[in-house]
């Protein structure tokens, strides 16, 4: 069995990475457009953006971890950075509404930068307000993490603990790889991001404060499209045929 | 802001997701309560058998259930293994190997013995031998995903007894005539 070091743990994860367009196809694909989409989204920005630039700095690097944290098969953590990436989101929106950077922090008498606590709710209220539909997704969302996957339990142990024979037990550093929840990661990855680009297109028709890529709109129909069928695909698996909701 | 249902319906087979501002809010809701309703069925599974599998009354009917699906699945793999047919089915988004070499992992997993045709074995097995059952299970369970197919395996099953059965019905009537 090999030794878990870093240095071989991160040569294990990068064949994991560049193999992960044959292990999961489609999904990886899509996922990957999406997170190359958030990336080269902006062609321009007004000087009023600063506030949120410095958030979606935030957005961009949290979403490319998550997408890696998938696909080096590290679930929860890749639901606790998918969290981390719609709180940024949120606030990243609300900046682009609203620039004032002294809303989000404070200097401390020793001069040291204090966040505000209180502009996250301002930025969730005034979600809930303006656009209810993505509040309503983003809640939906965060619920649906928190309820499992970003505090510490015994489930999250049973993936990394193997029994060899009785009283013998080796814990292992990468999870089962289940491709059913792996394509569900990247579906809902592609869906969150998906929703993410359209709100703050959205915010940009009144604002005017960023200049989209000219293929913006096309690339967002062919991916929200391509999300849907993805969708699809994973709802008529008989795995989530046995688990859903009874209505 | 909502269209109605039917409405979201129409909107999702006409492709206008994006045009009339529409979220599936409530459908991603569904899928992710079902989706996290098979994640905890896994660690549930995990766990029974980190402390013990059939430890607990359910699991040991699990075990019951999956030694049948063994016994089938060793009847097929036999025929496989001598006619060495259909070489080429691919369970590609389910399995990262080759058929044949997922056949052959499932072989050596259960050694000498690999269809065990003894339903006792769930009493008296050893751990090792529970333990190497429940690395099987994964393969079984991705198996009996694939229903789909199991016809073209009924079809190999008659091929085997129908083929000689025509050959010397064909033969007789060459001699009869």
């Amino acid at each position: 069995m090999i030794e878990v070091t870093p240095e071989n743990v991160s040569g294990a994860e990068n064949q994991m990475v560049m193999q992960a367009a044959q292990d999961y196809g489609d999904y990886y694909r899509h996922a990957r457009a999406m997170q190359l989409l958030l990336w080269g989204f902006i062609k321009e920005a007004t000087p009023r953006t600063v506030s949120y630039n410095l958030f979606l700095g935030e957005v961009r690097k949290v979403s490319v971890l998550t997408l890696l944290a998938i696909v080096r098969l590290h679930a929860s953590q890749s639901q606790v950075n998918l969290r981390m990436l719609l709180e940024s989101m949120v606030l990243s929106a609300y900046a682009l509404e609203h620039d004032d950077i002294t809303e989000y922090y404070e200097v401390g008498s020793d001069g040291a930068a204090l966040v505000k606590e209180q502009a996250s709710d301002k930025a969730y209220k005034w979600l809930e307000k303006n656009y209810q539909e993505e509040s309503k997704f983003i809640k939906m969302m965060k619920n649906n993490i928190n309820s499992l996957w970003s505090h510490s339990n015994v489930l999250h142990g049973s993936l990394n603990t193997k029994v060899v024979k009785p009283g013998s037990f080796v814990q292992t550093f990468f999870d089962n790889k289940d491709i059913y929840h792996i394509n569900g990661f990247l579906w809902n990855y592609g869906n969150i991001h998906w929703m993410y680009l359209r709100l703050v297109e959205k915010i940009n028709e009144s604002k005017k404060e960023l200049i989209l890529i000219e293929d913006f709109r096309k690339r967002m129909i062919t991916l929200g499209q391509e999300n849907e069928n993805q969708k699809r695909q994973l709802m008529s698996s008989e795995r989530y045929k046995k688990h859903r909701p009874q209505s | 802001m909502r269209p109605a249902k039917a409405g979201r319906k129409i909107m999702r087979k006409l492709n206008l997701r994006y045009l009339v501002d529409w979220y599936s809010g409530s459908e991603d809701s569904q899928f992710l309560q079902g989706f996290k309703g098979d994640w905890n069925r896994v660690c549930n599974y995990y766990i029974n058998h980190v402390s013990g599998v059939t430890e607990s009354p359910g699991a040991a009917n699990y075990i019951t259930e999956k030694i049948e699906a063994m016994n089938k699945f060793g009847r097929l793999y036999e025929i496989f293994l001598k006619y060495k047919f259909l070489p080429d089915i691919k369970f590609v988004n389910t399995l990262d190997k080759p058929f044949w070499d997922t056949l052959k992992d499932m072989h050596d997993f259960l050694g000498d013995n690999p269809y065990p045709q003894d339903r006792t074995l769930q009493k008296d097995a050893s751990y090792n031998v529970r333990y190497r059952g429940v690395m099987l299970i994964d393969y079984l369970e991705i198996l009996s995903r694939q229903r789909g197919r199991y016809w073209i395996l009924t079809l190999v099953k008659l091929s085997i007894y129908l083929i000689p059965i025509i050959s010397v019905g064909l033969l007789l009537k060459q001699f009869l005539k």
